[in-house]
């Protein structure tokens, strides 16, 4: 089972140079909690989450510890992301995103998924543009009902 | 991929059928395939028969909401389609029929659709414009969500232009006057569900449409169809204008989607075999005419629209 054959076929996407706060508008909207981020052609060139987006809002110190359960009071998180709302998806973004191709087997999504802990990963064809997603629970789903190692 | 559909107002179409069915009763549905839901939207419809014909293409418009969600949910079940929507606030809107065989009625209940905001519409020509770079076909069709400017259609089609990109359209109303005064597309059907109306003219008799098709090539389209009351199309290339009559009398409830068929074919044709645009509009006459006949919901095959080919004659009427 390749990749292609689990991805979802959908490219929803941003642009570098859109706010913050419209990415967080989106992802409520649409039920997904990261977004890949394209250059003009769709060639991928990052990929933002809920989870980059609280580390940013918080002070710079708390943000190399491993775990965000240390941040002393939420007031702080909110007056921080209130802070990066209107600044460019780009100055936050991974701008190296794991990724996998398209006809990548679906065991090595699995793998990276899991050993990244992702929730979802983009996949991109030989030109780097994006083709689609893989979701976690998609992944999960497969395993469990036993599809994911046929090959 | 090749082609991309715009749909900016697409609907969940939901099909429940009930028999002798009445106002004011309750009805319970004990058998599920009679009731189901799917994505549609003119430009969605004409995506979703180019995946049958095996089309690999993506599908560009506004969702919203839950039923926006359910929508794209069952569009990703279709592994020749890939989804590019913007996600606005409201609701997608749906169009609901209630079917009774017995009585032969259809009752409808549409809704109108969501109202889009201006970062809203400005996200989604900036994800089509970059969309551009990954197709060469781009068909927009059908209505526009309430609020969006008149000139949308223009605007997507000058883009698409401006890439080397073939454009098709069928609609009508001032965003398809809008576009084929601006921008005009290669390909343009008007849509006369609604009204026999093209600008401010009623379409009447045969020279009205000939009239239409006709100013239609004058804006720059290379051809242009329209359908001519129920037993034809006129179609108009530069070289002149025709008369597609069907040979048999075609039974109205069954003209439902015609106009998708007719624009799916004439793109399949295009991509298959290039641009002779008086072929081009007969596949598509066959592709509608095999869809009346069909009595599945989809074609799946090019063999299948060819047996259709001789169910019409073409005359050249000018």
């Amino acid at each position: 089972m390749r990749v292609e054959d689990i991805m979802l076929k959908d490219v929803t996407s941003l642009v570098v140079d859109v706010t913050i706060e419209r990415f967080i508008t989106l992802c409520e909207r649409h039920g997904y909690s990261a977004l890949p981020i394209v250059d003009k052609e769709f060639h991928l060139v990052g990929l933002l989450s809920e989870s980059m987006v609280i580390k940013a809002s918080i002070p710079g110190y708390l943000s190399l510890m491993q775990s965000t359960s240390f941040i002393p009071d939420s007031q702080q998180f909110i007056k921080g992301l209130g802070s990066i709302l209107h600044k460019p998806v780009s100055e936050i973004m991974e701008k190296n995103p794991t990724k996998v191709y398209y006809d990548d087997t679906a065991l090595h999504v699995a793998d990276v998924i899991i050993k990244n802990s992702l929730k979802i990963v983009p996949v991109v064809d030989y030109d780097n543009r994006l083709v689609g997603i893989v979701r976690r629970i998609k992944l999960l789903s497969l395993a469990a009902k036993g599809i994911l190692e046929e090959s | 991929m090749d082609v991309m559909t715009v749909t900016l107002n697409p609907s969940l179409d939901r099909e429940i059928i009930v028999e002798n069915f009445k106002c004011g009763k309750m009805f319970r549905i004990s058998n599920p395939s009679n009731a189901f839901m799917e994505p549609g939207g003119k430009g969605v419809n004409v995506s979703k028969m180019l995946s049958k014909l095996g089309v690999e293409n993506m599908a560009l418009g506004f969702l919203g909401g839950f039923i926006g969600r359910v929508f794209l949910e069952k569009l990703l079940e279709d592994r020749n389609i890939t989804s590019n929507f913007i996600f606005v606030e409201e609701e997608t809107r749906e169009n609901i029929a209630i079917l009774d065989l017995v009585n032969h009625t259809i009752t409808q209940i549409n809704s109108s659709g969501p109202k889009v905001t201006d970062v809203d519409i400005e996200h989604l020509i900036q994800r089509y414009e970059n969309s551009l770079s990954l197709v060469e076909h781009v068909l927009i069709s059908g209505s526009v969500p309430p609020n969006v400017p008149k000139d949308i259609y223009a605007t997507l089609f000058s883009l698409a232009k401006k890439n080397g990109i073939t454009t098709y359209m069928e609609a009508n109303g001032e965003h398809f006057n809008e576009a084929l005064e601006k921008s005009c597309p290669m390909v343009v059907r008007v849509d006369l569900r609604k009204e026999k109306k093209y600008f401010d003219r009623e379409l009447k008799e045969l020279d009205d449409y000939i009239y239409a098709a006709e100013d239609i090539i004058k804006h720059g389209a290379k051809l242009a169809v329209l359908s001519y009351h129920v037993e034809g199309d006129i179609i108009a290339t530069n070289d002149g204008v025709w008369l597609f009559a069907v040979n048999e009398k075609v039974d109205r409830s069954h003209l439902f989607g015609v106009g998708d068929s007719f624009m799916t074919g004439i793109i399949y044709y295009i991509l298959n075999n290039g641009y002779n645009y008086l072929e081009a509009a007969k596949f598509g006459m066959a592709t509608a005419i095999a869809k009346v006949h069909h009595i599945e919901k989809y074609i799946e095959s090019k063999e299948e629209i060819n047996k259709y080919l001789d169910y019409f004659e073409t005359k050249k009427v000018k």
